[in-house]
């Protein structure tokens, strides 16, 4: 039934039914309309997509990200990278990017990212003269650094997916964030002289010392978590934990901002992210079990490698395809249904699925910035207070950056 | 009827967080022992994963009272006013449908669940725990939910803008 | 399945089978043949439509959906079912064979049988033929050619009693760890050795970065293509002769194509700097009598007639 699956999907979708729901709904939808498949299977998928333990590192990165921003770990972040790029040109841009780095590397997504430093920055930005466009595409381009920057949710759910090694998948999207940042901060430069956006005044080394070593403890914890997952002391899943324990120790016991009260906030608001993010991923496994019964996957293989058998052109269909996708679907969903259909093409012509991973990634994070569906744009515009169409014009050359680079990760390794 | 919906998912949310906590510290203990005292546990991944399977399904109820699931809008809201106001009713309906169903066969279940046994926790606990106990908790999320999302369709709240909510919550923080 | 009644003459049967093998695997190879012998068995009544790479889910998922009837058959080890019953213990007893032919002889007899009934008894689950998996070998970064050389080796294990178990009375550091991540644990020296029938070795290139295997042999297994035990006991005689026959067909060709497999897959590795030895197992099967105490009483019982051969 696989009419169900897509149109069925796309209505309840359309009429506003949480994602979760439309997901959940179209496919159980399919297996009434099927024969000889009993629904029991459907509330086993939802499970099956709950106790998965590599899954679990989603909950603890996101509980670990609310309690770093409790505990006022973001904060110092922000004035450490101040001091830190704030003197070169177009230096509140810099700083943003800098700060979004290093804050994706505790954090596994993007939305926490965009709305803490976003409020804190995007005002200063204005302040200092940069178009309140620029400010929010700037801000929400940043923010997405954090889905390829491990820890990230995004990752987690193609290796379990795509059953390869989250921890090689980090490796590389450790890179790669970093470069992308790095070419960010570049362009943010280039884009400052030619708008004549201004340095912020160089801080004196006394203040350059002091931030960094306030911030020192912070910048630790992503080269605990990260450094412990990439040599195997603990998995991504164990790492959440680890990072949710020196969030608690650095914000409760060093800090001292972390209040009884906080940690009762942070976690809440960490339990209603979780369960809007979790119930999403284990609806998608009914999706899924859906579509591989129905014979999807093997349909649309056959006709991909129809149309060529070139990796080449394979990886451009996936790129066009995903950035499609990216546009109006959430990037958890996405991965978890698309995954099982477009893995098979790729292993086929011999594409690592690592490298696969990585691509898809890439291309739902520029799907945060594309609307109509662009969570971060979304965030950011609605901080910066301005219409849409402002931020998504100034999203345009941001957004020509990052597909460049998205090409870039595609073919390089295509011809090493 | 608001205060009493309030109790119920602050009473959920606070358990939720004590089984989200135990998960946590469990994985801890996973960590501290196999790699520092070379002795594996068998029973702290299950446990993990047990209450962090609970601590979801007794939080996706408040999030569907809370209308804190994720939605698509774009279409809805450009739809003339009289409309959207129709729209609303109808998609709870059906996420309640949706809920009650899989809620329903996950029951069925229960049956396969209970022959089979969480082998970590029953060496935890030197005691049979069957996986039923953690299937569970997909039929009581379920009807949790149902029930708060009808209780929202008698009781509107107005659904909040999960832009803004995401804009406040950084504003308290930093 | 869509004919889980499974029997009226001209009636289509349409199965459903799901394993967690690739598409190459020996194991997706025996569900093909298995297809085709059902399918001319039956001219063309009965349709086998094969799920690999765990499509459907795990395999612990896809044993759940066999009782409810979504899947029809799957293919896994006697391990599989340890959650259902203790007797399925009698697979990961280490060191209990003295070779492939003491593996063959015990399960081509009629203690095999009396086996597979008492699980099938207590477990609901029939596990019907066998697709032989060879030996499992200790494959490690460094050589290892006595029990003195594993000391406090670190060692990727299934996250399971009686492999921890085993490990540990062997004097190494079992590290429980998700499959996905072996290789790069053991690129990484997060471990330094694993566990697995010699063709993962191979097909996970795991040997490129532990170029060592040691022929330990500790346990001998097969994959068996699982039914739900009611569901079997449902069909028809003619169904269920013409299904026992195509499962022996396949038993036989399998082991065989296994057989042939394994020295192929040792030639390879010989041929890409792979250094096997050869180990007194004595030392091995001392260090480990003891883990077959804590079994069922009824495993006991087996192991001692499997051990007397
Ligand atoms: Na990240
Ligand atoms: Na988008």
């Amino acid at each position: 039934m696989p009419a169900i699956l897509g149109v069925g999907f796309a209505v309840l979708l359309l009429i506003g039914t949480p994602v979760a729901i439309a997901i959940g709904g179209a496919s159980l939808l399919s297996m009434v309309l099927s024969e000889g498949i009993p629904l029991e299977v459907g509330a086993q998928r939802l499970v099956a997509g709950l106790r998965s333990f590599p899954l679990m590192a989603i909950p603890l990165f996101i509980l670990a990200g609310s309690l770093m921003n409790d505990g006022g770990i973001t904060r110092r972040l922000i004035d450490f990278a101040y001091a830190a790029v704030g003197s070169i040109r177009g230096g509140l841009a810099a700083v943003n990017i800098l700060t979004n780095m290093i804050f994706g590397g505790i954090s596994g997504s993007s939305v926490a990212d965009a709305s803490a430093t976003g409020k804190i920055l995007i005002p200063q930005m204005v302040k200092r003269g940069y178009t309140a466009g620029f400010a929010a595409a700037l801000t929400a381009l940043a923010s997405t650094i954090a889905v390829v920057i491990p820890p990230s949710i995004n990752l987690i759910i193609y290796g379990v997916t795509a059953e390869v090694s989250i921890g090689s998948l980090f490796f590389w999207g450790l890179y790669i964030g970093v470069a992308f940042g790095f070419v960010y901060i570049l362009t943010a430069y280039v884009l400052a002289r030619i708008k004549g956006y201004p340095a912020e005044d160089r801080v004196s080394r006394r203040e350059l010392l002091r931030t960094s070593k306030d911030a020192v403890l912070a910048l630790m914890i992503p080269v605990v978590v990260l450094g412990g997952i990439r040599f195997g002391v603990f998995t991504a899943t164990e790492g959440g934990a680890v990072a949710v324990l020196t969030a608690v120790i650095l914000g409760g016991l060093v800090y001292r901002e972390l209040t009884w009260a906080k940690v009762k906030k942070s976690m809440n608001e960490a339990l209603m992210l979780i369960a809007a993010i979790m119930l999403i991923i284990a609806m998608a496994q009914l999706y899924a079990w859906a579509l591989v019964t129905g014979g999807i996957p093997s349909m649309v293989a056959d006709f991909v490698l129809g149309i060529s058998d070139n990796p080449v052109v394979i990886l451009l269909v996936i790129n066009v395809l995903f950035l499609l996708i990216g546009m109006v679907l959430e990037g958890n969903a996405a991965i978890i249904i698309f995954t099982p259909i477009l893995l098979p093409v790729a292993l086929a012509v011999g594409i690592d699925p690592v490298h696969l991973g990585l691509i898809i990634v890439i291309n739902l994070a520029i799907g945060l910035l594309t609307p109509p569906v662009g969570i971060s744009l979304l965030i950011t515009t609605r901080i910066a207070g301005i219409p849409l169409q402002e931020s998504v014009r100034e999203a345009i050359p941001w957004l020509g950056v990052a597909i460049a680079l998205l090409f870039a990760v595609t073919y390089i390794p295509l011809l090493l | 009827m608001k205060r009493i919906s309030n109790l119920v998912a602050n009473t959920l949310l606070f358990v939720a967080g004590v089984l989200i906590t135990i998960s946590t510290v469990s994985l801890l203990i996973q960590v501290v022992s196999r790699y520092f005292f070379n002795a594996p546990t068998v029973w702290s991944e299950e446990l993990a994963i047990f209450c962090f399977v609970w601590s979801t399904m007794l939080a996706v109820p408040v999030a569907f009272l809370r209308r804190e699931h994720i939605v698509i809008d774009f279409a809805v809201n450009a739809l003339p006013k009289g409309l959207q106001r129709l729209v609303n009713p109808l998609t709870d309906l059906i996420c309640a449908v949706t809920l009650g169903v899989i809620g329903f066969f996950a029951v069925r279940l229960l049956e396969a669940a209970d022959r089979q046994s969480l082998s970590g926790l029953t060496m935890l606990f030197k005691s049979t725990i069957p996986l039923s106990s953690l299937y569970l908790a997909i039929p009581v999320g379920c009807a949790l939910s149902v029930v708060l999302i009808l209780y929202r369709i008698v009781a509107p709240i107005p659904a909040p803008d999960p832009v803004a909510e995401a804009i406040t919550s950084a504003e308290t923080e930093v | 399945g869509d004919g889980e009644d499974g029997g009226a003459a001209g009636e289509e049967i349409h199965w459903r089978l799901g394993h967690s093998y690739g598409p190459e695997s020996l194991e997706n190879r025996s569900a093909e043949r298995l297809a085709d012998n059902l399918e001319k068995a039956s001219d063309g009544k009965i349709t086998v439509e094969i799920f690999p790479s765990s499509q459907l889910g795990s395999w612990e998922e896809m044993q759940e959906q066999m009782e409810v009837g979504s899947v029809d058959i799957v293919i896994e080890s006697i391990g599989s079912v340890e959650r259902y019953t203790d007797l399925a213990g009698i697979e990961g007893v280490p060191f209990l064979y003295e070779d492939a032919d003491h593996y063959f002889e015990t399960w081509d007899s009629d203690l095999g049988d009396e086996i597979m009934q008492a699980i099938k008894e207590d477990s609901g689950f029939l596990l019907t033929g066998a697709i032989y998996r060879g030996p499992r070998i200790l494959n490690s970064t460094m050589p290892i050619n006595n029990l003195a050389d594993a000391e406090g080796l670190k060692i990727r294990v299934p996250n399971q009693e009686t492999y921890i178990q085993t490990w540990q009375a062997l004097g190494t550091a079992p590290t429980p760890l998700s499959f996905n991540e072996v290789f790069s644990g053991l690129e990484q020296g997060a471990i330094e050795a694993q566990e697995n029938p010699v063709n993962v070795a191979r097909f996970n290139s795991f040997y490129e970065v532990a170029p060592y295997i040691a022929n330990t042999n500790h346990l001998y297994g097969s994959n068996h293509f699982q039914l739900w035990g009611e569901t079997y006991d449902g069909w028809d005689e003619e169904t269920r002769a013409m299904y026992d026959e195509a499962v022996d067909e396949v038993s036989t060709w399998s082991r065989e194509v296994a057989l042939e497999e394994l020295d192929d897959n040792v030639a390879f590795l010989e041929e890409n700097g792979v250094t096997f030895a050869d180990v007194d197992r004595t030392e091995w099967v001392e260090a480990t009598l003891d883990i077959v105490d804590s079994a069922d009483p009824k495993v006991q019982e087996w192991v001692a007639q499997i051990r007397e051969g």
